[in-house]
């Protein structure tokens, strides 16, 4: 040891160090509290002391110097200061700070007593409560600079200390790349029964009287040798009755969710919750990375706690919980670096495809027996009626075979997850007759093809011209002529959105979590309606960030987005198809999205920082750089 | 040491630690500072029993458990909306609203709130009661009990065992009590034994201090734009209400209950300015009723409790629509400058007087009152400066044992009067006033009034022909006809009078007819006078 501390007790335990220096700090703001409460009743006389309220500010001086003196005794990876420093430089603090009350009485009296101040009092004893008032300003003046004076001498005092060697790491290891696999596996699991009861009752697997007599009354052929495509429609008009009734197919019934469908359905919150929890663990026990910095995250986690504070109040706890599981993979992002080795994220890559494979036995018999979705108009005389496969939504299958396919062109190593892959989901998408899909497949099959190369001016055009041609195609190609009123109602109700009256807080921190999700299946079935869930659902991720979390969350999220995009360029093609899908999608809410931006974005803050991520993350680094936060260069990851 | 420094899981171990120390840094700070929290809230912050003071107050879920600490939280333009309950806490505002955005402190469901001065009543389980004489308990307590209960109804505050035991024999005894320093003996005239359940204490009082003044109150108001609403201030230590740097305060439709003062600014930093006390109620029950049959003398009595609505100087202070219920003095008001208004009140038994004067009493109208059974109506003792207009009301006096004494509309003492009218009141009672010829008065003149009394004009008035009269009507009635002229009207219609109405007193929300709180007032239920609520 060359050098000891200045207030050196040698090197104990660094957690014992910290808890005896918070503790420290708390004991002697309590003690000064109680002190000067003391003091001041004895000589107050004209205005009875309220001691709850200098015992109030004890408690709020004593959490802020426990954190102070905790760190300052304990950071960084010199030797920890020692209990008998940290009782030291509590006990010094505490004096000072009655020192500090003790003049600024003095000068109180003094300034009556010269005429200076209090004259107008009606008061038989005005030097007494000038007294009072200066010590407490004097006291809660001090508490902030008393603490940071703690913490900076306790660092001091530790500026020559040596560093203990290091603990050797456990051999022990486990088996992480298993442990991947295991979650590719559930994520599955997951999904198919996510759409598992949906799906039965379309195919008449569940229910099946009631789907006999949909069959019977939709379809002009209950049985078909192939599947139903022109025979089937969402409405009927009997043309037998005076009024010409119109029959509809009542989604309704398709959609209900029982109990136990619920608990089905919350097994994928459920994966991501235990996989937070096994990452905490495994990031705790220093068997994974931690990230090299949060910041780009930050601006996120503070809007998702204030739209739940706002939330909290309006629709309770158990809706807030529950619209909060949309934010899961924000956390995740903390805490996911494991999962981001090469190797690891070919398993994911692998799972990603996987998921689109096992659309494929799914759909078909979806296509063969599947009652008519009510969504996208008429049917094709070529394309069966609107598939969903085990998600629900054609939109929303559309948007995964995009993003699945997007994640598997980024990450994976495997050439069937190339081209074969996107041809399937291609053809997925044509026959869930979603633009959506289709637009999103196109955009990365055109990505793919200028990944490694800067397209020629004529190129760029022919892929444009292509891109225009089959915008206009699409309606025709599949079978739905109103197919541009989908993004045509989004933006009407973006719209309806804006034109309404919000006051300047809500349009910067909307409307709290549960707005805007009141129709969500799941919570209303679990909790029921959100007490202030306003106007309609939001279909898409901006209308959703602002009404949950007002202009803060937008920027938050698609700043984040920017920021991932510019810090890791391999993963560019999936970040660019999830803004796009998120235009017309929740994504943050279908599953296993949160997982694969959670791993993508875990990779991007464990990345060496790329020049251009400066630009986009200066709103947040320049306030918190001006508190001290250091940006350095990240360490090559093993 | 530098390797150690540079090895990647020491440098990532510090990051977490760094990165956790700044996170609860800035949440330490955050709750150092207590930043604005208005922003998080739609205007109220909810209060509740069952609330914790960790919240922000945002629902009534999310309620805090005290309101003081709402009042550390609310911001100019809020309100406090203090849900059903009993808080036993004494609180001190100290940020109140702005122009236009006052403060609120409002009951949820009103009359429901109450912030009450009584003790927990858990520290009444450990007292051992033990019998010291005939009707007398006795127990060691924590502290020199100011105040208790029994069965609902306050007790009176004996000043010494002696004198405990000497009331206790008398008949027609109510409960009382007397306490030390760790003892309190307890007198129940019914036989009973001491029960907790039926007791209720006052929490300990602190020391009186050098000025005086009553130093303690249930709400402690130092700052500008307050309203208080729908409250019920119960079994008050001292004051209910201290204004103690405040203007621009509305008191309204409120209950007091045993406060000493309701709203007081004695010996306060600065004199209070635009304050408006309307609709409210206070009672001390059963302050009159221990002396109606002569349980105590008036003597006994008089330095006992002031039991009043108010104290109060200051600027532009307005009295509208309130009850006073058996009171000491009811009313204490002498505004120095500014306008000020005392009108529409209603005041019912006081042991001293209805009305008291004792200062500037500076551009100040008291009219259209009604007052029942004061023992003073008006105590001009002395008005300063004035001038003070007393006109258009109504004061009735019965007779009363005549160990208690007979009540007389003015009292003129302790020093010179000036500048004070009586105008267009009527008056029944025993006689007109009391004065002494060291209080002199300049332009003090009573005009077009009309008197019902037993004695004569000028009977106990030493400064009789200091005053001006003008154009006032006078009956000389017997006895009997004196006792009659509570319910029959054609007694002052003799002397130019007719009913007037009040209009609606007291607590909107209180039902006069049920409410225990107004039971005093029903004795006077078809009186021709009390006409309105």
């Amino acid at each position: 040891m060359s050098g000891a501390p200045a207030w050196g007790d040698g090197a104990p335990r660094r957690s014992i160090c910290v808890g005896a220096a918070a503790t420290a700090g708390l004991v002697a703001a309590l003690l000064v509290a109680v002190g000067l409460n003391l003091l001041l009743a004895r000589i107050s006389v004209d205005q009875p002391l309220e001691s709850r309220e200098l015992l109030d500010w004890g408690w709020r001086w004593g959490g802020a110097l426990a954190v102070a003196l905790a760190s300052g005794a304990g950071l960084g990876g010199r030797p920890p200061a020692g209990p008998r420093s940290s009782a030291l430089v509590a006990a010094t603090i505490a004096a000072l700070t009655v020192l500090l009350c003790l003049v600024a009485m003095g000068l109180a009296v003094a300034a009556v007593r010269l005429g200076v101040w209090g004259q107008g009092w009606g008061l038989p004893s005005r030097s007494t409560y000038a007294a009072q008032i200066a010590a407490l300003l004097a006291a809660q003046w001090s508490g902030l600079p008393g603490a940071a004076l703690g913490a900076w001498l306790l660092w001091r005092g530790r500026l020559r200390a040596t560093m203990p060697p290091l603990r050797a790491l456990p051999r022990c290891r486990p088996n992480l790349d298993r442990l991947t696999r295991l979650l590719t596996l559930v994520i599955a699991v997951a999904v198919v029964l996510n759409g598992l009861p949906f799906w039965a009752r379309r195919i008449g697997l569940l229910e099946r009287q009631a789907y006999r007599q949909d069959l019977a009354r939709f379809c002009t052929s209950p049985v078909q040798p192939w599947w139903l495509p022109a025979s089937c429609r969402p409405h009927r008009i009997d043309t037998t009755s005076p009024e010409r009734r119109v029959w509809r197919l009542d989604p309704a019934r398709l959609y209900q969710i029982s109990p136990l469908e619920v608990g089905l359905k919350g097994l994928r919150y459920g994966v991501i919750v235990l996989l937070m929890i096994a990452s905490a663990v495994l990031l705790i026990a220093r068997w994974s990375p931690p990230p090299q910095t949060l910041l780009p995250l930050l601006p996120l986690i503070v809007s998702t706690l204030l739209s739940a504070t706002i939330s909290l109040p309006l629709d309770g706890i158990a809706f807030t919980l529950l619209s909060g599981i949309g934010s899961l993979w924000i956390p995740l992002a903390a805490l996911a670096a494991w999962l981001t080795t090469p190797r690891r994220l070919q398993i994911l890559a692998d799972g990603a495809a996987s998921l689109v494979l096992l659309q494929v036995p799914f759909l078909l018999l979806e296509a063969m027996r599947g009652l008519p979705l009510p969504f996208g108009g008429t049917a094709s005389p070529w394309l069966p009626t609107r598939l969903s496969g085990m998600v629900n939504q054609p939109n929303t299958l559309g948007g995964l075979l995009a993003v699945s396919v997007a994640y598997c062109l980024c990450l994976s190593q495997r050439r069937w997850q190339r081209w074969p892959l996107l041809a399937l989901s291609l053809l997925i998408a044509i026959l869930a007759r979603s633009g959506g899909g289709v637009a999103g497949l196109s955009l990365l099959a055109a990505g793919q093809i200028f990944k490694n190369r800067r397209p020629r001016p004529g190129q760029l055009l022919a892929l444009l011209l292509a891109l225009v041609l089959l915008t206009a195609a699409l309606p025709r190609l599949l079978g739905r002529p109103q197919l541009f009123d989908s993004p045509a109602g989004r933006l009407r109700t973006m719209r309806m959105w804006l034109h309404r009256p919000h006051t300047p807080q809500e349009w910067l921190l909307g409307y709290g979590r549960a707005s805007q999700i009141s129709q969500s299946p799941m919570i209303s079935t679990a909790v029921g309606q959100a007490p202030s869930a306003p106007g309609r659902n939001a279909d898409g991720m901006p209308l959703l960030l602002m009404a949950q979390g007002g202009l803060l969350a937008l920027v938050a999220f698609y700043g984040l987005l920017a920021w991932c995009f510019v810090q890791d360029p391999p993963l560019r093609l999936f970040w660019f198809v999830l803004v796009i899908t998120s235009l017309s999608l929740r994504v943050t809410e279908v599953f296993p999205f949160g997982i694969w931006m959670a791993v993508a974005a875990a990779r991007s803050l464990g990345l060496p920082r790329q020049p251009g991520s400066r630009l986009i993350s200066w709103p947040w680094r320049f306030p918190l750089g001006t508190f001290g936060a250091r940006f350095r260069p990240a360490a090559p990851r093993d | 040491m530098a390797e150690r420094n540079d090895h990647p899981l020491a440098r990532h171990r510090q990051g977490f630690a760094g990165a956790t120390a700044a996170v609860l840094a800035l949440s330490a700070t955050v709750n150092y500072l207590q930043p604005p929290s208005g922003w998080l809230r739609r205007g109220v912050v909810h209060v509740a029993p069952d609330g914790f003071d960790g919240f922000l107050g945002q629902s009534r879920r999310l309620a805090v458990r005290t309101i003081q600490r709402a009042t550390w939280i609310a911001e100019p333009g809020e309100t406090i909306l203090i849900w059903p309950g009993i808080y036993r806490e004494s609180v001190r505002l100290k940020r109140g609203g702005l122009p236009g955005r006052p403060l609120v402190l409002r009951g949820a469901v009103p009359g429901q709130a109450v912030i009450s001065g009584g003790a927990d009543p858990g520290v009444m389980r450990s007292w051992q009661w033990r019998p010291v004489g005939p009707r007398l308990w006795s127990t060691a307590v924590d502290w020199r009990v100011p105040g208790l209960r029994w069965n609902g109804i306050a007790a009176f505050r004996s000043r010494s065992l002696q004198q405990l035991r000497s009331l206790c024999a008398r008949p027609g005894a109510w409960p009382a009590f007397s306490s030390q320093e760790h003892q309190l003996w307890l007198c129940l005239p019914g036989g009973e034994m001491p029960r907790p359940e039926r007791l209720e204490v006052r929490r300990p009082m602190p020391v009186r201090t050098r000025s005086g003044g009553h130093q303690v109150a249930s709400l402690w108001i130092e700052a500008p734009y307050v309203e208080v609403r729908d409250l019920r201030f119960d079994f008050v230590v001292m004051a209910a209400i201290q204004l103690w740097h405040a203007d621009h305060v509305l008191i309204e439709n409120n209950h007091f209950d045993s406060a000493d003062v309701a709203i007081n600014d004695n010996a306060s930093l600065r004199p209070p300015q635009a304050i408006r006390i309307r609709h409210n109620l206070s009672s001390c029950y059963p302050l009159f009723e221990w002396s109606r049959y002569g349980w105590l003398s008036w003597q006994e009595l008089y330095g006992y409790s002031n039991c009043s609505l108010v104290w109060l100087q200051g600027q532009d202070i307005e009295l509208d629509h309130n009850i006073i219920l058996q009171a000491g003095d009811g009313i204490k008001l002498s505004p120095d400058g500014g306008s000020n208004r005392a009108w529409q009140n209603l005041i019912v038994e006081t042991t001293d007087d209805a009305f008291e004067f004792d200062g500037a009493a500076r551009h100040f109208r008291v009219h259209n009152n009604l007052i029942i059974n004061p023992f003073v109506a008006f105590a001009i003792s002395p008005v300063s400066t004035g001038p003070l207009t007393i006109s258009d009301n109504t004061v009735l006096i019965p007779p009363r044992p005549e160990k208690v004494g007979y009540g007389v509309l003015l009292k003129l003492m302790n020093g010179p009067s000036r500048h004070v009218t009586l105008q267009r009141n009527l008056y029944l009672g025993y006689s007109l006033g009391n004065g002494a010829p060291d209080s002199p008065l300049t332009d003090l003149r009573i005009e077009a009034n009309g008197f019902a009394t037993l004695t004569p004009r000028n009977h106990g008035l030493a400064q009789a022909d200091q005053i001006q009269w003008r154009a006032n009507r006078y009956e000389i009635i017997s006895f009997p006809r004196w006792r009659q002229g509570l319910w029959d009207g054609s007694i002052l219609n003799a002397v130019g009078g007719r009913p007037r109405s009040l209009g609606p007193v007291g607590p909107a929300w209180m039902d006069l007819q049920r409410d225990p709180a107004a039971a005093p007032l029903r004795r006077y239920r078809g009186s021709p006078w009390l006409i309105g609520r």
